[in-house]
């Protein structure tokens, strides 16, 4: 899967604040290895709502970023969980954390960008 | 109800409420939300109070009691969003509290499900800065209204209750609250004494300085009366030139000492006016009844009356007593 972020759709959801969303993207980041590991451990001892939960969040969180695939990819998980699909969300994880190990350098080298990046 | 209001001065609208903008309470898990909002609502000078699940937010409102525009996301951790709202709807407050509900669900059950909850607003993660900011407009627009209509239904309470030239309890009120004081002297087995204050010649100093000075002796006289009395006495305008004070628990001799002390609070210092300094005395009947047998408010003013009436025929400027026993 080819990592594609647009954030053009992110910089207007935060009215044009490059800075608050360089901001926004490390938080996320930052909070990123808790999240992962919850959706690792969560399906590991079976606990499907921890897994929803983690994966509600991380939905959240990536949609107001821009990173529409990550969210839905992060949707399909939560949907997985609330249906006690446990395989089917043992499949998406690893996609899941491919698609943001792809994305990451992406997002982060946004602050390096010229300040009308994506803005147009 | 009546007893509550405090017989100070009028209130005026809060204009400090008016011009400067709500202070806002989020909940919220999600650290990147809860950046967004704390991010985009302080820029707009808003004061913004962050909480990170349901209780927290509900602790919030019940201890500090600042916040009246919350925004909840939907799913926290503990309580929910809609619960959220759901406990606070329950509680009966003067104050409304505006709710914006933030939510990853945009189906059309679950928005209604939302507002029955409680909730004012909704809004749709993720969504834009814009919006939010719009929506937060809409909720001060909202709180600032009730602020106003607060302030108007205070103000018009007060002056329902209250005389505008002295502040003391108007007519209307102070019977209100004599028949509550003369309830609850029989109820608990207290005594209950009545004073009726009268100025002497008021009808002079009208007629003398005019009807400004006439008023600012009304105002001043009412002054020494009520910081006189305790602050659980009742104290109001009868009428025209004339007081009347409640007060419990003092028996026939205290009552007259506590008269003394009323008319000595009168005489002993002439009052300036804008036209003049005018020495002003009053004269005083004082009724107090004891526990029993038990008296009408009827009985006791018409007792203190015919003590007042035998103050000012006995020369004025002094108290007499007429007990009721």
């Amino acid at each position: 899967m080819p990592a594609v972020w647009d954030p053009a759709a992110a910089l207007e959801r935060v009215a044009g604040d490059k800075a608050l969303l360089v901001e926004l993207i490390a938080i996320f980041f930052e909070d990123y290895p808790r999240y992962h590991a919850a959706l690792q451990q969560s399906l590991e001892q079976g606990d499907l709502a921890a897994l929803q939960k983690a994966a509600h969040t991380l939905k959240g969180s990536l949609s107001y970023l821009g990173a529409k695939e990550g969210a839905s990819l992060a949707l399909k998980i939560e949907q997985a969980a609330l249906e006690s699909n446990a395989a089917s969300a043992r499949e998406l994880i690893p996609q899941f954390t491919a698609y943001i190990d792809s994305i990451k350098p992406l997002m982060m080298s946004l602050s390096e960008e010229p300040d009308d990046a994506g803005n147009h | 109800m009546l007893a509550t209001i405090e017989p100070s001065s009028a209130p005026v609208a809060d204009a400090a409420q008016t011009t400067s903008l709500h202070p806002v309470l989020v909940a919220e898990d999600d650290p990147l939300y809860r950046r967004v909002l704390q991010h985009l609502l302080t820029a707009k000078g808003y004061d913004v109070a962050v909480v990170t699940d349901g209780e927290q937010a509900l602790q919030n409102v019940a201890v500090a009691g600042t916040s009246r525009l919350l925004i909840l996301d939907w799913m926290m951790p503990g309580l929910l969003g809609p619960e959220v709202c759901r406990n606070l709807r329950e509680r009966s407050s003067e104050h409304y509290q505006y709710i914006l509900l933030l939510t990853a669900r945009n189906t059309t059950e679950d928005i209604v499900a939302g507002l029955e909850a409680g909730a004012d607003d909704y809004l749709v993660k993720p969504f834009n800065a814009h919006e939010l900011l719009a929506r937060v407009r809409v909720g001060e627009r909202m709180l600032r209204l009730q602020d106003h209509l607060l302030a108007v239904k205070e103000t018009l309470r007060f002056q329902a209750t209250h005389d505008p030239l002295t502040g003391l309890w108007n007519r209307g009120a102070l019977f209100e609250l004599l028949h509550a004081e003369v309830e609850r002297a029989a109820r608990k087995g207290s005594s209950l004494s009545l004073f009726l204050v009268d100025i002497d010649h008021f009808k002079r100093v009208n007629d003398e300085y005019g009807h400004p000075a006439g008023d600012a002796v009304l105002h001043e006289v009412a002054a020494r009366l009520s910081v006189a009395v305790r602050p659980y006495d009742v104290i109001g305008r009868y009428g025209g030139e004339e007081f009347v004070i409640a007060a419990a628990e003092l028996d026939s001799e205290a009552a007259c000492g506590f008269a003394e002390r009323l008319r000595a609070g009168i005489s002993f210092l002439p009052i300036s006016t804008a036209d003049a300094v005018i020495e002003v005395t009053v004269s005083i009947g004082v009724t107090t009844a004891q526990a029993s047998p038990i008296w009408s408010l009827h009985q006791l003013i018409q007792s203190a009356d015919a003590a007042l009436y035998r103050a000012k025929k006995n020369g004025r400027n002094r108290v007499e007593a007429t007990s009721a026993q």
